[in-house]
């Protein structure tokens, strides 16, 4: 059944009351009007606090409407800045001053309608709280001393986090966790690799970028700080970051203002870091790359997560939580773990992490017959070359292992020659020199 | 109004218009837009939604037409909520035809206005937009960081089919760059929002992407149930271009496995279907791994037919680079 959307009003005075009901017709969805007192319907996408002459009866109420996970906006006729800013404080999601800022806060109901279209239910309320460490499952000592450390982080939505952990580790989780967890809660979350980014495109991504400002800048574009402005960005493996642009970062962060690459203006960013790095900055520092200011900014508190194989028992446990998970995305029996299972996963290294435990028990799941989970299926065998390549010989003269490259190369390439020669790091010429020199050698 | 069946019903012909194309019942939209008044065609609110529901029934060049009307009146009324909306429309427009050019610089305004109206749904689907059109330009460094943004943005309004989407794009873009573990992620990512989103169109279509790049690792006995699973989604969820998609990565994956004849049944299935629902895209993308299995199997003369019909369609979409690599296979190179 599809929920009925709707937009609750509580109406303190009756400014602008024509107003709800074009809006809910032009959105076509219900309008509702609510006591103060009253949580809002099901389906309500944000609850509009109607104040036209009432602002100050407003604020009072604001931290009292029972609305749930529902966005209250309040509407009154007061145009100042400072009235905003109350109201926000005081736990509105947006304050709108009508008639100026009447196409604002269509917007804004747009949005939030068509995004509760797009994903088949409203945007709140929200189900009750749950634990948001959940996700990073164990009981091994080592994890559960890193999250008792992040508990006493998450009311402190200033504080910058640095994580350390091996590839794999769960650091994304854990940075997600406490965003999740704290005062933020609701904003933005903001995730970004710095070691998947070009390091000449990095500033752009990050501060955004106007127009013009470099040759393949066809358009003005935000960055990812603005994304996240009043939620948190997540810079996963921060030590990838060049030197120039630390420099940059450390300035964002000190003035909480940024400028657009090729930009005039700057523009106000609310932004808490969480940064994660899978080497040693201090070492880096050491070594003089990276900024030793920037490190002490961004290492407030520090959390470490530990390998997969120093947590024990967890292996287990994190390998039925993903047998059941992903079971269900693939909607398939959840599987027992048999014993074999069991010693296979116990009696490997996992340098990949939970990462890689997560991929093995996919694959396991979808290889096994359904409701089991074979072990044979949990690692990739080795030899994962496409039929018909064939080994590269080994003992061999240079020459053979050179020859069976190329070809090898070739069939993964389907013989398209200019591909397999970028992949095999040499010009076509030289790999076309390589195969005039096998088929000379044909009988 | 509700009807007995609890349907709710609208006597007025634009609103239930409207409601049909948010709803994305396009054939339904077209049906109710004809019946409004004749004077209240030419509002841009009427133009605008014949043009939305033009584009999703493939009459690219009227909805085209009737965006670009609905921008210029929104724009002379001083409504730039509703001009956004017109150039992202008209914008997708060019993209459809092949001009690209004309394309990115809709997408490019759109985008510059949904950023100054802070609408983050709509600063999603324009820099996801943006992205494609510098994929299909064979610019991945850009098109990443479009789709970047783009992911950023749904994921702020918690729009998980948009964002699985644009993973989906991301996971493309990484596996062609060669960046086989970034893509795997995201992959894993997509998959994730799809699941979120609990819409068994994008799941396939993540699948397939997750089964191309499976392949591209190196694992290809899991890439098969991969691509396998993403087919039977697609069918079930009656996803053509899914299907295509899942047919055309069962093709790469049986070609690497050494079995081209089964290689290029799907191929040919893929291409069926592709043609049937008219896009362009994935007919070229298909003809260029036929041109590619071809060339494995010996056969140069139909790989050449291939490549020149991959290099055809390329063409008609503005990707230029992309022609003139498939005319340089061609030539045997």
């Amino acid at each position: 059944m599809t929920l009925q959307l709707a937009v609750a009003v509580i109406e303190l005075s009756e400014s602008f009351r024509a107003a709800w009901d074009d809006l809910a017709a032009e959105l076509d969805v219900e309008r509702v009007t609510l006591a103060p007192d009253d949580a809002p319907p099901a389906g309500a996408v944000a609850v509009i606090l109607a104040a036209g002459g009432e602002e100050d009866r407003a604020l009072d109420l604001l931290p009292t409407i029972p609305a749930g996970g529902t966005p209250v906006l309040l509407v009154g006729a007061a145009a100042s800045h400072r009235f905003g800013v109350q109201a926000l404080k005081q736990g509105a999601a947006d304050y709108f001053a009508l008639p100026a800022d009447l196409d604002m806060l269509r917007r804004t109901l747009r949005a939030r309608v068509e995004a509760a279209r797009e994903r088949g239910r409203p945007s709140g309320p929200v189900a009750p709280p749950t634990d948001p460490f959940a996700e990073l499952t164990g009981q091994s000592e080592s994890l559960r001393s890193t999250l008792d450390a992040a508990r006493r982080v998450l009311p402190h939505d200033q504080v910058t986090v640095l994580i350390h952990g091996e590839t794999g580790t769960g650091k994304e989780l854990l940075a997600r966790a406490l965003h999740e967890g704290g005062p933020r809660s609701g904003e933005p979350f903001v995730a970004v690799n710095c070691a998947a980014i070009p390091s000449e495109l990095m500033e752009s991504e990050l501060f955004g970028h106007e127009r013009g400002a470099f040759t393949d800048a066809h358009a003005a574009k935000p960055g990812l700080f603005e994304e996240a402005h009043r939620g948190t960005l997540f810079l996963d493996e921060i030590g990838h970051l060049p030197l120039p642009l630390q420099g940059k970062l450390l300035r964002a962060l000190e003035d909480r203002r940024i400028r657009r690459v090729g930009g005039t203006r700057s523009r106000e960013v609310d932004v808490r870091i969480v940064a994660a790095s899978h080497v040693d900055l201090e070492a880096a520092v050491g070594r003089g790359e990276f900024r030793q200011d920037l490190f002490y900014r961004i290492n407030v508190v520090s959390l470490v997560l530990p390998p997969l194989r120093e947590r024990g028992d967890d292996i287990e446990s994190l390998a039925e939580h993903f047998a059941t998970t992903l079971a269900e995305r693939y909607s398939l029996p959840v599987p027992p773990l048999d014993d074999t299972t069991r010693a296979a996963l116990r009696g490997y290294t996992w340098p990949g992490n939970v990462r890689e435990l997560r991929h093995a028990i996919e694959r396991a799941l979808l290889l096994s017959a359904p409701g089991t989970l074979e072990a044979q299926h949990l690692i990739p065998r080795p030899s994962a070359s496409p039929k018909g390549t064939g080994p590269i010989p080994y003992p061999a003269t240079l020459e053979e292992i050179q020859t069976a490259a190329v070809k090898a190369a070739l069939v993964q390439h389907a013989d398209n020659k200019s591909a397999a020669a970028r992949q095999l790091g040499i010009s076509r010429a030289r790999l076309q020199r390589l195969l005039d020199r096998d088929d000379e050698e044909q009988p | 109004m509700n009807a007995p069946n609890g349907t709710p019903t609208y006597s007025d012909p634009l609103r239930a218009g409207r409601r049909a194309v948010l709803a994305g019942e396009f054939l339904e939209a077209r049906g109710e837009l004809e019946r409004v008044d004749p004077e209240l065609r030419a509002s841009p609110e009427w133009q605008l939604l014949s043009a939305m529901a033009s584009w999703r029934l493939g009459e690219f060049a009227h909805s085209r037409i009737a965006a670009m009307q609905a921008r210029d009146q929104y724009r002379t009324l001083g409504d730039a909520d509703g001009e956004m909306r017109a150039e992202n429309v008209a914008a997708a427009g060019a993209f459809a035809l092949g001009d690209l050019a004309d394309a990115e610089r809709g997408f490019s305004r759109a985008l510059a206005l949904a950023d100054r109206l802070a609408d983050e749904l709509m600063v999603g689907h324009c820099a996801n937009n943006l992205g494609n059109v510098a994929y299909y330009l064979a610019r991945y460094a850009p098109a990443l960081g479009y789709y970047r943004l783009a992911s950023a943005s749904f994921d702020n309004v918690a729009s998980w089919k948009w964002l699985a989407g644009s993973w989906v794009n991301s996971t493309i873009v990484l596996r062609e760059s060669g960046d086989l573990e970034s893509a795997r992620d995201a992959a894993e990512r997509a998959l994730a929002a799809a699941q979120r989103a609990g819409d068994g169109r994008i799941m396939g279509q993540a699948l397939a992407a997750c089964a191309e790049t499976t392949a591209a690792l190196g694992d290809l006995e899991l890439a098969h149930v991969q691509a396998d699973r993403a087919l039977a989604l697609a069918t079930e969820h009656h996803d053509p271009l899914g299907e295509a998609e899942a047919l055309r990565v069962s093709c790469v994956i049986d070609r690497a496995s050494g079995e081209p004849d089964r290689a290029e049944q799907e191929a040919k299935r893929a291409l069926a279907v592709a043609e049937r629902v008219r896009h362009p895209w994935t007919v070229a993308e298909v003809q260029r791994e036929l041109g590619d299995l071809y060339t494995a199997v010996g056969r140069s003369g139909d790989a050449k037919q291939a490549y020149q019909a991959a290099a055809q369609a390329f063409d008609g979409m503005g990707a230029a680079t992309r022609a003139t690599e498939m005319r340089a296979r061609t030539n045997g190179d």
